[in-house]
Parts: C-alpha cells; sequence; structure tokens
C-alpha cells in the first residue's frame, strides 16, 4: 500500500471520491506511493530550511518567545482542475463586483440600497467598520477593494461557499508565490507531472492595478507601500510586495503632508507620492481624522484624500462591508446592484439581534459557531460543538448583552486534505482564500489562492495566527 | 531613497564591519593574555579590549578577566555581545530588504540564525575561537555577496559608507587606546605588543611584507594610520568615505564634504615622528574628527526622516 493510495479523508475528502482519488489527484497519488515516510521527512525539512535561511516568516502577537515564526508549508498540494476554478473565478468577480458598488454607493453615492431597504440603515450605521469621515470621498469605479481576500470552505458535499470577505488589508499573497517556489524546488518531479497555472507575476497585476487608480494628472505615478512597521505579523509580505513591485516601502514617519499633497522623505529632499497600498488599518491611518495615539499613520493623509491628491488602496471605510452582520447580506447586494443570483452561496448564518432569531441561536449555542462581527483572523471564534460549558454560558451572556455583536453559522464541516502530521499522512480541514484584484483595469483572480490547513487534528480553524498551516494550491490548465 | 532606508543600510554597514572588527579583536586579546609576551597584566589587557570598543563601562577595570570574553561572545542580552551586533545588522538588513540581494541578505540570515542555534554559553569558555572565526569569516562573506551582487546605487553607498567609517573609526581608536595605555610608542624590543597592534587590525602580515620585521614606532603608526594601501588604514578608509559622499552629494552639500576634506587632510599630510607628546592628543583629535563627520553625516542624509532611532552610540 503506497503512502498516498493507502491513505483516508472523513467528511468531503479531496483527494478521492467513492470510486477512488479523483481524476486530478491520480498523478499526485502515483508520485507519493513512491514515497516512505523517511523521504516525505527529508522533503518537509528541506522546506523548512528553504523558508528559514530566507527569512519567509510571520510574528504571532501575544506570543513572547520568538518574534518570528517560520511559514508552515505543508509538503501535500491541493489540486484545483479548470472548470471547478472557472466557476469559483465567477463567483468571485462578481462578489467583489457587487461589494465594490456597495461600498461606492454607501461613500460616494447617494446610499440607495439604504433607501430602498435591501440593507437595513441601522446595521450600516452601527458597524464599527462604517466610517461617517469617509463619506463623500470619490474613488475610481470598482477601486474601493483593489486587494480582496475572499474565504471559501467546501461542505459536506463538496458546495464551495463564501464563510468571509477580508476587504481592508487582507494578508497571505507573498506566501502563495513562495510556497510555489519552494514547492517547484521540493517536489519538482510531482510538478512536472501537472500543467499548472502560474501566480509569479502577482506584482505586475496589483502594480498595473495600483497604478491605473492614480490621482488625475500623474503621468507617471509613484506608488509606494505602507508598512505599520518590522514588528507587524505581515512585515514579511510589506517588503515582499515593495520588492515584487519596485517600489519603496515605507513607515508613517517617512510620508508627509503638506498642502493636500503627500510626500516621502527622501535622502534627496521630499519626493511625492500618488498611490498609497496601505497595510495600516483605517483607525491608525491619520490621527488628525481617527485614532488620535497613533504612531503608523500620517497625519494630515485624509485631507489629501479628500481633496483627490493621493489615492489610498485599499479605501477608507471598507469594514463595514466585511462587517460579519453585514456578510448575510452579500447575496441581496449581488441581485441590487448586478441582477444576478450569487454563483458562490453564503454559509447559513443567523442574525442575533433580530428577535425570533436571537432565541434560535442561544437554545443552539451547542451546535453553532459564534463570530464577532468585526474581528479577524480567527480571534474570539467560538466553536460551539467543541466548546466546554462555561465558555458557552460566556457566549450566551456575551451576545445577550450585544446581539448586534456576533453573528452564529451553523457549523461548515471543512473538506478535508491529505497532510503531513509527523508521521505520515492525516486528513487534516482546509480552507481557500483566493486573492482578486479589482480597479480600473478590470476584475482580476489569481489563480488559486492560500489553501490554509488546520494542522491540529479535527480542528476547524485554519488562521496562521491560530496554528494553521498553508498549502501550495495548483489550478490547472484546462 | 528614503532616509530611513539610508540610514538603517549606513547601520547595516557599521553594525556587521563592528562584529568583525569585535571577533578579531577579542581573539588577538586571547592570545596576548594566553602568551607572555607582554608585562601587562591579563586584566590590564582585557580593559583595553573593552576601552577600544568604547565598553569601558561594561567591566569594573580592576575586575576585568576571562568573563569580559564570555560577556562579548555569549551575553545575547549584552548591547556590546558578538550575537547583539549581528541581530541589529540582520535587524537593519530586515527593514531594507528590497534595497537588498538575495546573497547578502540570505549570508547574513544565515549567520545570525547560527549564532542563534548554537551554544554561546558552553563555547565561549573552552573554544573562543570557533566562534569568532566564524563570525568574522560570515562578515567577510557577506561583504563578498555586497561586493558581488549589489548595483553601485545609493544603497551600497550608503552601506560602504558606514562600513568604511566604522573601520576608520576602530582603527583610530585601536592606535588612541595602545598609545595611550603604553604612554607613547613601546620599544623596539616589545615585539609582542606590536605584533598585537598589527594584528588588531589585520595588518600584522603587511606589515611584515613591507617593512620586515623591524618594528619601529613611528613606522608603525604611519603604516596604520597613512597607507593608501592597508584596506583598514585611516586614510584608505577616509578617502572612500569621502569619495562616496561625492557620489551621493545633494543632501548633505558641501559642508559635508568640507569636514570629511578637513579629517581626510589632517591623517594625510602629518608627519607623526614630529609629534612627540603630541602623539595621543592628535591620534584623540583624529577619532573625535571621525565621530564628528558620523554625526553630521547622520544630520545630513537622516534627520529629515527623525522620529525613534534604534541606534545610537550610547548602546555600545
Amino acid at each position: 500500500m503506497g503512502i498516498l493510495s493507502g491513505y483516508h479523508g472523513y467528511g468531503f475528502c479531496e483527494l478521492s471520491g467513492d470510486e477512488g482519488p479523483r481524476d486530478h489527484y491520480r498523478s499526485l497519488v502515483q508520485r507519493f506511493d513512491e514515497f516512505d515516510v523517511d523521504m516525505l521527512e527529508s522533503r518537509v525539512r528541506m522546506l523548512e530550511g528553504l523558508f528559514r535561511r530566507q527569512g519567509i516568516t510571520f510574528a504571532v502577537y501575544g506570543e513572547e518567545e520568538g518574534v518570528e515564526r517560520t511559514w508552515p508549508l505543508d509538503l501535500i498540494p491541493r489540486i484545483i482542475p479548470a472548470a471547478e476554478w472557472d466557476h469559483i473565478e465567477r463567483g468571485l468577480v462578481q462578489r467583489v463586483r457587487a461589494l465594490n458598488a456597495f461600498l461606492d454607493d454607501l461613500y460616494g453615492g447617494d446610499q440607495e440600497i439604504l433607501r430602498d431597504e435591501i440593507v437595513p440603515r441601522w446595521l450600516v450605521e452601527s458597524s464599527s467598520g462604517y466610517l461617517p469621515e469617509a463619506e463623500g470621498i470619490q474613488v475610481p469605479p470598482g477601486a474601493r477593494c483593489v486587494v480582496s481576500g475572499i474565504d471559501l470552505v467546501r461542505d459536506g458535499d463538496g458546495t464551495y461557499r463564501v464563510l468571509e470577505d477580508n476587504l481592508r488589508v487582507p494578508s497571505g499573497i507573498s506566501y502563495v508565490l513562495e510556497n510555489r517556489v519552494a514547492m517547484t524546488r521540493v517536489l519538482p518531479t510531482a510538478f512536472s507531472r501537472y500543467r499548472v497555472r502560474p501566480v509569479g507575476h502577482y506584482g505586475a497585476s496589483l502594480l498595473r492595478s495600483l497604478r491605473s487608480i492614480a490621482p488625475a494628472g500623474a503621468d507617471d505615478p509613484t506608488v509606494v507601500v505602507l508598512t505599520p512597521g518590522v514588528f507587524n505579523s505581515a512585515y514579511f509580505e510589506h517588503a515582499f510586495l515593495a520588492r515584487q513591485m519596485g517600489v519603496e516601502l515605507v513607515e508613517g514617519r517617512d510620508l508627509v503632508v503638506d498642502d493636500h499633497v503627500v510626500y516621502m522623505r527622501t535622502t534627496r529632499g521630499l519626493s511625492r507620492v500618488d498611490v498609497i497600498y496601505r497595510r495600516v488599518g483605517d483607525e491608525f491611518i491619520d490621527p488628525v481624522v481617527f485614532r488620535p495615539d497613533s504612531a503608523l499613520g500620517v497625519p494630515g493623509i485624509m485631507s489629501a484624500v479628500r481633496a483627490g491628491r493621493v489615492t489610498l488602496a485599499n479605501a477608507v471605510g471598507n469594514g463595514v462591508a466585511d462587517d460579519k452582520g453585514i456578510y448575510p447580506f452579500v447575496p441581496e447586494m449581488i441581485r441590487y446592484y448586478l441582477g444576478e443570483e450569487a454563483v458562490l452561496p453564503n454559509v447559513a448564518t443567523y442574525l442575533p439581534w433580530e428577535p425570533d432569531q436571537l432565541e434560535h441561536v442561544l437554545s443552539r449555542l451547542d451546535q453553532l459557531v459564534v463570530k464577532p462581527v468585526a474581528e479577524a483572523g480567527g480571534y474570539g471564534i467560538v466553536i460551539g460543538p467543541k466548546a466546554d460549558a462555561a465558555t458557552l454560558e460566556q457566549v450566551e451572556r456575551a451576545v445577550r448583552d450585544n446581539p448586534r455583536g456576533y453573528i452564529a453559522q451553523e457549523v461548515v464541516q471543512l473538506s478535508t486534505h491529505p497532510t503531513f502530521a509527523g508521521d505520515g499522512l492525516a486528513p487534516r480541514h482546509i480552507d481557500l482564500r483566493p486573492f482578486v484584484l479589482s480597479s480600473g483595469e478590470g476584475i482580476e483572480v489569481v489563480p488559486g489562492g492560500l489553501t490554509r490547513v488546520a494542522l491540529r487534528e479535527g480542528s476547524l480553524i485554519v488562521n496562521s495566527s491560530q496554528g494553521g498551516g498553508s498549502k501550495d494550491t495548483w489550478v490547472l490548465v484546462g | 531613497m528614503l532616509s530611513r532606508h539610508a540610514e538603517d543600510l549606513f547601520w547595516m554597514g557599521r553594525y556587521l564591519e563592528r562584529a568583525e572588527d569585535t571577533s578579531r579583536l577579542l581573539d588577538v586579546t586571547y592570545h596576548s593574555v594566553l602568551e607572555a609576551g607582554t608585562d601587562r597584566t591579563p586584566e590590564e589587557l582585557w580593559a583595553e579590549l573593552l576601552e577600544t570598543l568604547f565598553l569601558e563601562e561594561a567591566v569594573p577595570t580592576a575586575e576585568a578577566g576571562e568573563q569580559v570574553g564570555e560577556l562579548l561572545i555569549a551575553d545575547r542580552g549584552y548591547p556590546g555581545s558578538l550575537p547583539s551586533i549581528v541581530g541589529k545588522a540582520r535587524e537593519n538588513a530586515r527593514t531594507t530588504r528590497e534595497w537588498l540581494s538575495v546573497e547578502v541578505w540570505e549570508t547574513l540570515n544565515d549567520l545570525h540564525l547560527h549564532l542563534g542555534h548554537i551554544d554561546l554559553a558552553s563555547l565561549a569558555p573552552h573554544r573562543p575561537y570557533e566562534v569568532l572565526q566564524m563570525v568574522k569569516s560570515s562578515c567577510q562573506a557577506v561583504h563578498g555577496a555586497v561586493e558581488g551582487s549589489m548595483p553601485r546605487g545609493e544603497g551600497y553607498r550608503f552601506l560602504i559608507l558606514g562600513q568604511r567609517l566604522e573601520r576608520a573609526l576602530i582603527t583610530s581608536r585601536v592606535l588612541t587606546v595602545w598609545h595611550r595605555r603604553l604612554g607613547g610608542f613601546a620599544s623596539p624590543a616589545a615585539y609582542a605588543e606590536w605584533v598585537k597592534l598589527l594584528r588588531s587590525v589585520s595588518a600584522y602580515e603587511a606589515y611584515l611584507r613591507s617593512h620586515r620585521a623591524s618594528m619601529e614606532g613611528g613606522r608603525v603608526l604611519t603604516f596604520l594610520l597613512q597607507s593608501p594601501d592597508l584596506p583598514r588604514s585611516v586614510l584608505s578608509c577616509l578617502r572612500l568615505v569621502e569619495s562616496l559622499l561625492g557620489e551621493l552629494d545633494s543632501g548633505g552639500g558641501a559642508s559635508l564634504q568640507r569636514t570629511a576634506g578637513r579629517v581626510r587632510s589632517s591623517v594625510e599630510y602629518i608627519d607623526v615622528d614630529t609629534l612627540g607628546e603630541q602623539l595621543v592628543p592628535f591620534l584623540e583629535g583624529i577619532e573625535e574628527g571621525i565621530l564628528g563627520l558620523a554625526h553630521e553625516i547622520e544630520r545630513s542624509y537622516f534627520r529629515p526622516a527623525s522620529g525613534t532611532f534604534m541606534h545610537s552610540y550610547e548602546a555600545f
């Protein structure tokens, strides 16, 4: 019995159906069957060595030891056949188009969707991501969510569903690119048996998108990446993207605003900046307008944005659209703005602020997943079936005190994928975060995206900040 | 180029040089302490090392001993220790990754990871040479990668500027402290002292080739101070600093050029045999001139990006 042909998954198994390995996994199974555990281990060590040497790391907050951790890439790639990907891509393009339209309607338009009562006004206005300070700011069409990360999961029958939208500063794309380079080095033979769509052009695509949204009059726009700094968990990615685009990586203290124009401080004096791909959150971006204690932002930058002298990507105020309380309304948005049905369905979601749903949620807390609406990165999520009584009591109190602060969802039994687990291959739950670029250049989806894997047995939490790993994701050519 | 990046590269160059120099000076000191070639006590030699590295506050002079070596090799929390200095060089590299070639970054990152990995505390007392040699040759490998793979743009220039300024400073400091402690030129008979001085700046064999084994105060000092060919002579370093500043132009302007030229010419045109009693004050003046130049470079190129600076000389 080979190492993969003897493998058994559970739930929706990505590798095999009732009749053995799925077509697109057959070559991989054959290749891995030539391996034994020692050979697997040596490849795993090689991967770790590659990443450590290159300094491909991320930081985990709230952990004292080791500010940086090596990026965990699993050895077994995830494979998506062309037809499946076409479906995903259609759904993502549609969804990002609608979300951009929604944000433009809210901040740059007449809030028609609120007037027509498709989305409740109070819900929008009570969202912590909704920023009245951004009302009236005009952004080029389709350029509010320039970079989106849409998290997808597969349920028990293999249907791809949207779990959440990340429209503020989604991260992970650098790992998609680095994973790919590493896999071609560590598993060249397996790789050569497939025709995999490339991802390496992301830097060029991102730069093209960013340059296309420069303020009018900037003929040869200067783009920079704004990072909170070296202690941010995604700093590696910020530096990586600046390098891939060949642009400056700046911190707030490198920028100044003078007469509504943004400049960076260089060894040759001040130099004008037109487009800022910012990886600093809204609340920190401008201490004059938002949090006055922020040392990460640039005083006065919002005045330059409002004056149309600089473009921020993503736009300020996007948090309202990825608020988990707004999420259930996205299919409605797609219908409202595009006149289409959603290609990718949501996960069944309950809204505790609706009185009839509150009791339903509270009576089924031990069966549902409860999420705080404004958090990202897997922080604050409680999975009912895995929680102890004390936690459930706490959640009940929290939801009763602040029903607007939470949503509840049916537990999705994420699909499983063979994953290296120390002494062989074992099934682990995975999700998928594809990245979508939207700008004056149209919408482009990076083939694949970041497949995240819950490394602990049975765990449904895949976030890297919560001990998740990743897989290289191969989208096959037709 | 961003002022902050220029500053980080400048300091990366300085820290790299400092790591290499600290390793070499430690090696020289261990050797002098073991070999009975000098009248000076081990305490005196360890204290001299600390003073040369601007670390005299670290350990009271009278108590200086082997623990100085262990402090500088193995104490990860001490800012003047090898792992700390390499860590700072690597931290500066990390914030300027987009300016560095993959080779430079990986060589430096390897050194940092390796130092983090090995048991410095047990190596330091028994096999210090292994650590010192490893750090020294790794720093040289980083410089090799810099030379072989970085385009000659602003980034390269700021890095080399930092490196050569630090090197000029350390060579002049070695000269100042050695002459001050020995009260002027040592006697030609104190051969081991001369070897120690020359080896402190990797110049022993070079000196033998050009002057044979004749150790005379004026000759050695002239060699280390003014040789245009010796890569660690104060003059060689300052000449390069001056020409780099010329290439970088703008920011600094004429005043910075003038300062650099003044310090360089004060080194270039002195006849050391005429100094007599003024020898040590003269050397101290050179050292001050170099430190002043470093501060002026910071003011001219980096201060526009003021805010919180990670670097300060007080840290050493």
